[in-house]
């Protein structure tokens, strides 16, 4: 009898021990790692029904414009940041009947095209796009391009600050250049080093030839990135500002200031935030559509510049 | 129980309880793999 107790007491104990053991890795690591938003927004970066031309409860900017174009409609895509602006660009200028959305995808015949930043530079080289709203190409986009023999014009259209986020509950509010620069060159590895809590820093990234990590690199200054995606420590990421606060709009991520400027509407457009960029609309020099240029001129007019403001960005004027 | 059957017994539950530790270590590292950025950070505090 007391053989099968103790039989049954290791058995048990056997049991509670990868029990625990587990829920400790689930509670720590794995419920970390669970992506809770929405289907769409974890697959496109961005709800793209949300934000659909000619549809009375979408979000995009509407703006009625004398300007029409009726045929020959250019074929527009973009990066996830910039899909609210392409999409009023189209609800403004082009007949209700050019787009078409199944749910989840448009339509291959479709004149608003959504494939994020990567495909939509893809989709301009191979003329399967007319004009992608995005920011700066990668080396290895601009190197597609080359090797395809396109020469690509890049007309900005709008300004953009370049963010880093973290968690609402991290007490640093502001880094300087150097403080970002260090963390992911791997010099900074404990928030302590730079005016946090004693924790590691998990410094994320996002994939090759994405907007954000293109800008990323650019800010680097040639340094490497040198740090690895991991479980541990409180994390710090890097994103576009309307992306953050007007797509996202979680209210557990905060912006850091950078070298004591917070990334807020007026320090973008007065330059005092150090990380300003482009957007740009992008497009074949050899595309033969006349529509073009003619769609391009009154992005930057007055109406085209009021859609972009209003949408959240700062116009380029 | 006999020696042998309890022997059994815990070869069976070791088996399990590392297949199921590992299968959850892989299945984070997976979700780690393809966590947004946006999404992992906003996770700290929930």
């Amino acid at each position: 009898m007391k053989k099968l107790r103790n039989q049954i007491f290791i058995i048990a104990a056997i049991v509670l021990t990868f029990v625990i053991f587990d829920l400790g890795i689930y509670n720590v690591f794995t419920k970390r790692c669970i992506n809770d938003y929405s289907e769409s927004l974890q697959a496109k970066s961005v709800e793209l029904d949300e934000y659909l031309p000619f549809d009375e409860n979408s979000k995009i900017v509407k703006l009625d414009s004398e300007f029409k174009l009726m045929e020959n409609l250019p074929v527009i895509d973009g990066a996830a940041a910039l899909y609210p602006v392409f999409s009023a660009f189209v609800n403004s200028v082009y007949p209700e009947n050019s787009c078409s959305f199944d749910g989840k995808n448009f339509t291959p015949e479709s004149a608003l095209q959504y494939t994020n930043t990567r495909g939509a530079y893809k989709s301009v080289v191979d003329g399967t796009a007319d004009i992608v709203l995005c920011a700066s190409p990668s080396e290895e986009q601009l190197a597609y391009a080359k090797e395809k023999g396109v020469d690509l014009e890049f007309v900005p259209i709008g300004c953009e600050a370049f963010v880093f986020i973290v968690n609402k509950e991290n007490p640093v509010d502001n880094l300087t250049a150097e403080q970002v620069r260090g963390i992911y060159s791997g010099k900074y590895k404990n928030w302590s080093e730079i005016g946090g809590e004693n924790t590691p820093i998990a410094a994320l990234q996002r994939n090759e030839g994405s907007g954000s990590q293109t800008a990323m690199l650019s800010f680097m200054n040639g340094e490497k990135i040198k740090v690895k995606n991991t479980v541990f420590g409180k994390a710090i990421g890097f994103s576009f500002r309307y992306y953050v606060e007007g797509i996202v709009e979680d209210g557990n991520i905060k912006m850091l200031s950078l070298n004591g400027v917070y990334p807020n509407a007026e320090n973008i457009r007065n330059k005092t935030y150090p990380i300003v960029g482009e957007i740009y609309a992008v497009y074949r020099k050899d595309n033969s559509n006349a529509n073009v240029p003619l769609l391009i001129d009154w992005m930057l007019s007055e109406e085209g510049q009021q859609i972009v403001e209003k949408s959240g960005y700062i116009g380029i004027k | 129980m006999s020696d042998k059957l309890f022997n059994k017994i815990v070869a069976v539950i070791l088996i399990i309880g590392i297949v199921s530790t590992v299968a959850l270590a892989g299945y984070t590292v997976h979700l780690r793999k393809n966590a947004s950025i946006t999404a992992y950070i906003s996770s700290e505090s929930k």
